[in-house]
């Protein structure tokens, strides 16, 4: 028997004894609640991908234990734990199954989805045990050589520069990305560099998570500035919305300007 | 004797006295300020810097106390720089090595193509840079050993920064059988790395074809990994590529010769033993 939770995170109550599980995209986290310790179990199934996530409460002892296990030992065994969805802690690399480009003058709305993390944390001071993503992610490197850059994670989605809005997946937050090309030059688009620790993470009432707005300037010159905008992805009211988690670095109303090649491939 | 002793009077062994606390107290001084300076460094300057300043500190404020302490007794300083001067170029034929590693450690700590906690590897020998002295480089190599390198010889050597950048490039010397389809055993292998999460997508892995071997068909696949994971992967991907080829068919073969007789000969002639002829 299992207990279904729509709403898979926020603060939850636990008893010892208790087992509950996450799915979410393709993570499949265990946790289990034992007398003085926590066990914390999970791993990436490539197989399923639950673009619904669902927290069970279940109690069933015979669930195979996942690849990864850690154990956290308490003194006094807390009796709340909270799941929070997060954003990267490192820039997405987003990549075009076909490169895109931009025409002199022009500006253009890119929907792309990125990856979700979950972190896990528990007592008064939010103590954070487990911080982990929900697809099993692949490094990369995003520069203009193999000395200067930045390490990132590459976002195995492959549709993702899409002009139209994103589907239906709870396990992904979408971004709206503005690219404005101010020069007088073509600008190509292989991939794009999405600052994930400088964006905070909202949730709609279905379900479905965004982030703030980011705009891509490129000038005539070789820099592009990159902003995060005031306004939330998908022209969404940030009164219709709930703060899920604040961004991992924030950078305020603070725009970065950087090279062409440390924000467009 | 008693002459001699007559002469060390009580303002003498005050003076000496003097001088000792001055020599204590510079001490106790020095390693504080050595503290101090790279307390307040240490989120302004890397660790070679912080440790560069501390020493500098220190020894800043010990000369001044030892200066003190030798006026205390008495001393002419003028005389004895006078005299550090003549004793340098004796000190100076005298020290031809240390010297050099002394001039060689100012040009490591100014053209700096290591510091302080980097992994560095010179000659046969591959450490951590524990902390780089007036005469020597310190390191700690991977089983744990201290090893003290001169400063000459890292001066006249090559030095490999293996720290330096962010990202390294693993090189695979792969061989497989000559029966094989080169561009079904690329397309293998650029599976594997893409299966990889520590194998970096981007820059993208390289496959060269080197050449027809003597007993393979060689090739070289080069996957490109944050260096922290390097052994990491070094290891995983090895594995993995013996599964894919494993469960692809894919042969990977060990040196071998074929023997011929020549084409005037008969072939080797073979007994074929059953188990019932064995017994």
């Amino acid at each position: 028997m299992s207990e279904l939770y729509t709403k898979w995170w926020g603060n939850f109550a636990v008893a010892q004894g208790e087992q509950r599980t996450l799915r979410c995209a393709d993570l499949y986290l265990q946790l289990q609640f034992l007398p003085n310790q926590w066990l914390l179990g999970y791993e990436w199934q490539q197989d399923i991908n639950q673009f619904q996530p669902v927290l069970e409460t279940a109690f069933d002892d015979t669930a195979p234990a996942p690849e990864n296990e850690q154990r956290f030992v308490f003194a006094e065994l807390p009796s709340t734990l909270t799941l929070q969805p997060a954003l990267a802690d490192r820039p997405v690399v987003c990549r075009p199954v076909v490169s895109v480009s931009l025409l002199p003058f022009q500006e253009v709305t890119l929907f792309v989805c990125l990856p979700l993390w979950v972190k896990l944390k528990t007592g008064e001071s939010e103590q954070t045990l487990l911080d982990i993503p929900t697809v099993s992610v692949c490094d990369s490197w995003f520069g203009p050589n193999t000395r200067e850059g930045v390490i990132s994670y590459a976002s195995q989605v492959s549709e993702q520069l899409d002009v139209k809005p994103i589907s239906n997946n709870k396990a992904r937050a979408a971004i709206e990305v503005r690219i404005q090309n101010q020069s007088a030059q073509m600008l190509t688009l292989d991939k794009i560099s999405v600052p994930a620790p400088n964006l905070s993470l909202y949730a709609d009432g279905r379900g479905q998570f965004w982030t703030p707005r980011i705009t891509l300037v490129r000038r005539d010159n070789e820099d592009a500035i990159l902003s995060v905008d005031e306004v939330i992805s998908g022209g969404l009211q940030e009164s219709d919305l709930i703060l899920v988690c604040h961004a991992r670095e924030d950078i305020g109303r603070s725009k970065i300007t950087k090279a062409i090649s440390a924000l467009f491939g | 004797m008693n002459e001699w002793l007559s002469k060390i009077d009580a303002g003498l062994i005050g003076s000496i006295a003097e001088a000792v606390i001055y020599f204590v107290v510079g001490l106790i001084l020095a390693r504080m300020t050595s503290r101090g300076v790279r307390q307040w460094s240490k989120h302004r300057f890397d660790t070679h810097q912080q440790l560069l300043m501390g020493r500098i500190a220190a020894y800043l404020v010990l000369l001044v106390f030892v200066v003190m302490g030798l006026n205390a007794i008495g001393f002419n300083l003028g005389v004895l720089i006078g005299a550090a001067g003549i004793l340098s170029v004796a000190i100076g034929f005298a020290s031809q090595t240390s010297a050099s590693n002394i001039i060689s450690g100012l040009f490591l700590v100014a053209e700096r193509p290591f510091s302080v906690g980097d992994l560095i590897r010179v000659g046969t020998t591959t450490g951590e840079v524990l902390s780089i002295d007036l005469l020597s480089v310190k390191l700690r190599t991977f089983d744990n050993l201290f090893v003290r390198i001169p400063n000459e010889t890292l001066i006249k050597s090559e030095v490999t920064t293996l720290t330096r950048f962010p990202i390294r490039r693993i090189d695979l010397a792969i061989g497989v059988a000559y029966k094989e389809d080169i561009k079904k055993v690329r397309k293998v292998l650029e599976r594997v790395a893409q299966a990889n999460p520590l194998c970096l997508d981007e820059p993208k892995p390289i496959f060269v074809f080197l050449g027809f071997g003597e007993s393979s068909l060689d090739m070289q696949f080069s996957v490109w990994v944050k260096r922290e994971k390097f052994i990491d992967l070094k290891n995983s991907i090895h594995e993995e590529i013996k599964e894919a080829f494993d469960a692809e068919g894919i042969e990977i073969p060990f040196p071998h010769r074929s023997l011929y007789t020549g084409s005037v000969t008969e072939p080797f002639p073979i007994r074929v033993i059953t188990d019932a002829e064995q017994q």
